[in-house]
């Protein structure tokens, strides 16, 4: 972990007194996952982003949605980790072992193409999540010829859309040096470490 | 242009009149874009997102910015050339010259470290555009610091904003290949074309 001798020149999270006109979305957070995200704690201060931001990600996350939601964790894991974003790596690995995937496939999930933890739709799958978090993005024709094997039109508008969204977090908390809350960062230590994950520039 | 011989398998655009719920929002684009983007008309397949994604951008263009809205759209350019979205990179240099940046300021958005036409201020903007687009993530210290003489915290936050947002439809559009508007096709030929840029894979 870096040692911090000086407080980042980036912005601090506020707190939640700061603002407010927040608390239901601040409530919403802290029932869905023990806490307040730092990333919504910065954006605080355009309480109007906040809002609409919140809207787009529940309509992402959305318990009627078409995609089994513990895979859709694993996806958002991979596209982070494909952009480099370990603040969202740590967050998204915790979270998939939250809704049930099992440790050894969140450990297996770097080799989710050979491993036979994972299923054909599931690396059809992956392999987007991938390739889209690259830049350039490397998401080709062949692999949507393979995701529309296994997933209907709709199931991959809410695939896409859901890597797209952490397009959104991934440059948010990038360059925000967004700082990482206990919680994930205790799981970050304890599960991914071994994987080449650090904490990083997320270091409070 | 790409020949293109066969139908693309990636996602294609549905006509408005697939989701009539929709209507409000379709109006929305029509009337400040001119017509209805093809990135909604491929994400309507799951409505509850395709408004809710509205919604976002409408907070991210908010008119009661206190970051002018012209330096938005070049943001957002320089962000979309920089992850390499040719789609995005044509629709915002169509934004930018509709909200009145001039002509010869968006040929010499590339040489906005030297060019005369960019303030101090643009320019440690669009540095942090640039950073925040590649990846991985090279924003810095010291790009905020030199981002805090101009701004204020709260425009910092829109300006990430912006570029965040483009980090969606950055993602959304390369990986869907969206095909381009003839609107911003002429935009992207008349303006873009003599620095490199080329419709690609969102030819029709």
């Amino acid at each position: 972990m870096d040692q911090k001798t000086l407080p980042s020149p980036r912005l601090a999270p506020l707190s939640t007194a700061d603002a407010p006109e927040l608390k239901a979305e601040f409530d919403a957070a802290k029932k869905r996952m023990g806490f307040i995200p730092n990333s919504v704690l910065i954006m605080a201060r355009k309480p109007k982003m906040v809002k609409a931001f919140q809207q787009m990600s529940a309509s992402i996350w959305d318990p009627e949605g078409k995609v089994p939601m513990a895979f859709k964790r694993l996806l958002a894991h991979v596209a982070s980790r494909s952009a480099g974003c370990q603040y969202f790596v740590a967050h998204t690995g915790e979270g998939a072992i939250k809704l049930g995937v099992e440790q050894q496939k969140l450990d297996a999930v770097w080799d989710y193409q050979r491993s036979p933890l994972f299923t054909p739709a599931e690396r059809a799958a992956l392999d987007v999540a991938v390739g889209a978090g690259c830049v350039p993005n490397a998401v080709t024709d062949a692999m949507f010829l393979e995701l529309r094997k296994h997933w209907t039109e709709e199931q991959i508008v809410e695939i896409v859309g859901l890597i797209s969204l952490f397009g959104f977090l991934n440059r948010w908390n990038d360059t925000m040096a967004t700082p990482l809350e206990d919680e994930p960062a205790h799981f970050g230590e304890a599960h991914l470490t071994k994987h080449g994950w650090t904490i990083g520039k997320h270091a409070r | 242009m790409d020949q293109k011989t066969l139908p693309s398998p990636r996602l294609a655009p549905l006509p408005p009149e697939t989701s009539p719920d929709l209507n409000e929002q379709f109006e929305l684009m029509k009337r400040n874009l001119g017509f209805i983007p093809n990135s909604l008309l491929i994400m309507q397949r799951r409505p509850k997102m395709a408004k809710a994604f509205a919604q976002m951008t409408a907070a991210v263009w908010d008119p009661e910015s206190k970051v002018d809205r012209r330096l938005k759209r070049l943001i957002a350019h320089v962000s979309s050339r920089a992850a390499g979205c040719q789609y995005c990179m044509a629709h915002t240099a169509g934004g930018a010259l509709l909200f009145g940046v001039e002509d010869k300021k968006l040929a010499d958005v590339w040489n906005y470290q030297t060019s005369p036409l960019y303030s101090a201020a643009e320019r440690a903007t669009l540095d942090l555009a640039v950073a925040a687009s590649c990846v991985p993530n090279a924003a810095t210290d010291e790009m905020f610091l030199e981002l805090r003489k101009h701004w204020t915290e709260e425009q910092i936050v829109e300006i990430v904003g912006v570029i965040s947002l483009f980090g969606f439809l950055n993602r959304w559009n390369d990986t869907m290949a969206t095909p381009l508007e003839d609107e911003p096709i002429a935009v992207g030929e008349k303006f873009l074309a003599g620095h490199g840029w080329t419709v690609g894979k969102h030819a029709r």
